[in-house]
Parts: C-alpha cells; structure tokens; sequence
C-alpha cells in the first residue's frame, strides 16, 4: 500500500515539475474561479444576514389602532394564523416596538429623543407580525383583513397593513443580479480552469505516450496509468482552492473587520461564514479537476 | 496455448490484412510467422494482445477467447504474455534495472519482487554487469536483451516477438536468437515474426507463412521459403 502511495506521489510530482507553466496557469485560474465562487457565496450569506437583521423575519405587519383591545388581538391573531399562506404570527405590544425603535436609532439621539416609551404619549401603534409560509399569497391576508391598495384596512382595530416583500424584492432584486454575475463569472473562470487542467493532463499523456504505451503491453490496468494524471488535476486545483480559501480571508479581514460595530445593527459576517464556505470552494474545485481529468484522458486510454 | 479459428481481420480502411486464418499452436512450441511486408504478421501478433480485435472468428490466448474478454480484464491477459519488438521500447531516463523492474512495478508487485527477480532475469541475459547503465549506453544487441528481460522478468506464459532481430547485424542476430530459444526450453511459447530467412533457416523450427493474409504453408522443422 505504501508503495503504490509512494509511486503515485512520485509520479504526480515528476509531471508537475514536466509541465510547470501550464500546471501554474491551472493552479491560477482554478485560484481567481474558486475566488469568486466563495465571493458570491459570502456576497449572499451578508444579504441574508441584512435582510434578517432589518426585517427580523417579517413579511407583512399588521399595525392596530389605539387603543389595543386584547380581545381583538387574540381574535385577529387566531383569524390570521388560520390562513394558509401564514406560517406564524407573532404580537409586539407598544412598548416593545418603542424599545426596539429606541435600540434601532440608538446612533440618532435627536430622533430618540423625540419619541417617550410612556404608555401614556408612545407614538409607535402596536402590531402583528406575519410571517407567510407562502408569500406570493400575500393577497389571502389582505382580503381576510378587509384591506385596500393603499394599506388602510376595514377590519375593526386595524390601522394599517405593511407589505415588506416590496422591500425584500427591491433588496433581492439587486443581489440576485449581483450574485448572478459573480456566479457566470466564477463559472466562465471555471470552465477556462478546467481547460487548463484537462490541457495539463493531455500534455502530460503526450510526453509520457511511450511510457503509457509500455505500460498497457505489460499489463497495467488502466487504473494505474490514470490515477497519477487525476491527482496531478486535483493538486492543481486543490491548490487554487487553498488560495482562494487564503484570499477570501485576507478580503475579509480587510474590509469586513473594520466594519463591524461602525454601522449600528448591521451584521457582518464572520470567519465562521467564509469557513462555511471551504467546503464548497473543496468540492467545486475537485469536481472540475476530475471532470477535466477524464476529459483530458479521452480517447487517449482505449486499449 | 494458442487457437485461431477462420479469423480475418478487416481494417476501417478496409485494407484486409487476415483473411480466413486458422491456426493452433501447442503450449511450449516456437513458431516463425512468415512473408513479405503487409501479408500480416504483425496483425496477427496484435491479434493476440488484443491490441486489435478479430472481425470475424475466435482467438484463444491461454484458454480464454478474446472476443469475450472485457477490456477491464485484457492487462490480466496481458501479464501472462510478455513483447519483444525491433525498435526495443525501453525508457531512456531509466536505468537498465529500472526499465526491467517498471514492469513489475506498474502490475503493483512489491519492492522485493522486483529487487529480487530483476538482477536475476539481468544475469540470465548476459547483462548482468550493465545492470545500472542507461539503454544508450548498451549497443542495439544489449538493448534487446533489455527487452527480452523485461519481457520475461514477469515469467510469462507466452513470447511474441515482432522482428526483434530487424535492427541488428547478423551476429548479433544470432545471440539474440540463441537468448530466444533459451527462453523456449524453459517452457516459455514462443511466437516471432520475422523475415529474417538466415535466422529461420538455421533454427529450423515450425514456420508458417502468410500471404496477403492468408497462410499459405505451416510446416514443422521448417525453412523460410
């Protein structure tokens, strides 16, 4: 076992070394493809950490007018609960929507200020909020509620309704065609890196033809002949994903680490994040060294 | 070891290189493969490799039919038989050691298989003192004696040999012959192609003769022509 190891490892480093410009061209590409793979990854995973933070979840609120009777609380929230389209509901009294005004705009006093959690003047109306289990359904709540286009509802003890899913698509709207470019990006660099490797490896079997075809006379099944090029693949690009996974990292510290508490109630994300994404950058890369290894040994192979 | 039933072998350029051949050659025996340049031979060599299939009829190779063999399992079929051929194949950035025991190496037997039987299969080809030399160090005669060691060192059940003396003076010929009836008298199945008339006439074993694919003489103690 060790000796078949040890021959592998012989052979791998005796064909990077045979064609070390092409391998470094495949290690680079493989690098700035796996790159952006894990930037639009980590472009997402900060999307969704902003869309969580500034909507905590909700996709519809439902603001009541003062005073709040329990009772219609109870009844509007069991009315509501019942739909379909609704996955929970949840209630947030007058005082927790000053509260959370207050932490929210703790970096503006002068609008702090202006606003008293006093039960007695509190501006801020107490509300439901929805989270739909569909929301493409979101008309079933409006209706339910007796709600017109403007947002006023005829439901007694309701004030308001406010749709945040025209928030949310503006705000996915922008990420997913930035995402989305990222990602051909990523995917054309990829298919250029599997180029390469698959390159690497062709030339590899041109310059060892003689060898291979000795091989094959002898008796080597193919197996044999083949590992030594799919790793020399995987190293390369195995490589490519080390740095990527590096430069991620270094991006990160850069520009995401002098962030953090400068914008209140803004999350960034974290090293956890960017290691989330090691597995990814991991197998994408093994995957096009692998294809690109077959690809490469086509034909080359038939006995 | 060896059954050709009606086997003929049409290429894709359709050039028709066996036409209905059928041959059966013992365990043990060496054969001349006869005839001028294109009447086949080295078709019917590849044949039995299975470097190329048959278009029609069966080839047994060691009892197994080759038409049926998987390709997975054809190095399996291949380790029993061992190659000679006149440009030599060896490594040149190998030592002579190294191009014998690669042969070993890449069927996967360990370290003191090849540390063991190498030097030994070396010695028995008169080369046992070039051990650590490189083939372009070695005149065309040692160089096939590499060969025929490598060919060997696996201990084979058969021996094809495709003009192994083409590219040697007669002397030097002869030596190599002398090596390859060696090989034959401890059991080995020898199968050479050649036309080299001296060398077939002087051994005088079976020869059969192909034209335009097909065999028009298969004689026992026989001579080139």
């Amino acid at each position: 076992m060790f000796r078949r190891f040890e021959y592998y490892l012989r052979e791998v480093t005796s064909g990077l070394r045979r064609n070390g410009l092409v391998a470094f061209a495949a290690v680079s590409t493989t690098f700035i493809a796996l790159l952006l793979f894990g930037l639009a990854l980590l472009i997402s995973r900060q999307v969704n950490l902003m869309i969580e933070a500034t909507t905590g979840n909700v996709e519809v609120a439902v603001y009541l007018s003062d005073p709040v009777n329990p009772q219609t609380v109870e009844a509007l929230t069991q009315k509501l609960a019942s739909l379909p389209a609704v996955a929970n509901v949840t209630y947030e009294s007058k005082a927790e929507a000053c509260a959370k005004f207050k932490q929210e705009f703790a970096n503006q006093p002068g609008l702090v200020q202006g606003v008293s959690c006093d039960p007695k003047d509190n501006p801020l109306p107490a509300s439901l909020r929805v989270k739909l289990a569909h929301p493409e359904e979101y008309s079933q709540v409006a209706a339910v509620l007796g709600c017109r286009s403007d947002g006023t509802c005829a439901q007694p003890g309701v004030d308001k309704i406010y749709d945040f899913r025209g928030l949310l698509d503006r705000l996915f709207a922008v990420t997913r065609v930035f995402r989305v470019g990222v990602l051909l990006v990523a995917l054309v660099m990829l298919i250029a890196a599997a180029i390469l490797i698959a390159n690497t490896v062709r030339m590899g079997l041109f310059a060892r033809r003689k060898e291979i075809g000795i091989m094959k006379l002898v008796g080597a099944t193919n197996w044999r002949i083949r590992i030594p090029f799919l790793i020399e693949g995987l190293f390369e690009s195995l490589i490519g994903a080390s740095l990527a996974v590096l430069f991620l990292f270094g991006l990160k510290v850069a520009f995401i680490n002098p962030l953090y508490g400068k914008i209140q109630f803004v999350p960034w994300v974290t090293n956890s994040d960017v290691v989330a994404v090691i597995p990814w950058l991991v197998v994408a890369g093994a995957l096009v060294a692998l294809i690109a290894g077959f690809a490469g040994m086509r034909r080359f192979l038939d006995v | 070891m060896i059954s050709l039933q009606h086997v003929t072998k049409i290429y894709k350029n359709s050039v028709v290189a066996l036409d209905d051949v059928s041959v059966e050659i013992e365990k043990g025996e060496f054969v001349f493969i006869v005839g001028a340049s294109g009447s086949g031979k080295s078709t019917f060599i590849r044949l039995l490799l299975k470097e190329e299939e048959a278009t029609k009829g069966d080839i047994y190779v060691a009892g197994k039919n080759l038409a049926k063999l998987t390709p997975w399992k054809v190095p399996y079929l291949r380790r029993n038989i061992g190659t000679v051929f006149q440009d030599f194949k060896l490594l040149q950035d190998k030592t002579v050691f190294d191009n014998v025991g690669f042969a070993l190496e890449v069927i996967g037997k360990p370290k003191h298989v090849i540390d063991q039987r190498v030097p030994e299969i070396l010695e028995l080809v008169g080369l046992g003192d070039k051990i650590n030399n490189s083939p372009d160090e070695l005149s065309g005669g040692e160089q096939q004696r590499v060969s025929i060691a490598r060919a060997c060192v696996n201990r084979p059940l058969l021996l094809l040999a495709d003009e192994p003396t083409g590219n040697l003076d007669p002397t030097t010929s002869v030596d190599i012959m002398r090596l390859l009836d060696r090989v034959n008298r401890i059991g080995t199945t020898v199968v050479m192609a050649t036309h080299d008339q001296a060398i077939v006439d002087a051994m005088r074993r079976r020869v059969i003769e192909l034209d335009a694919g097909k065999v028009i003489r298969d004689q026992s103690r026989g001579v080139y022509s």
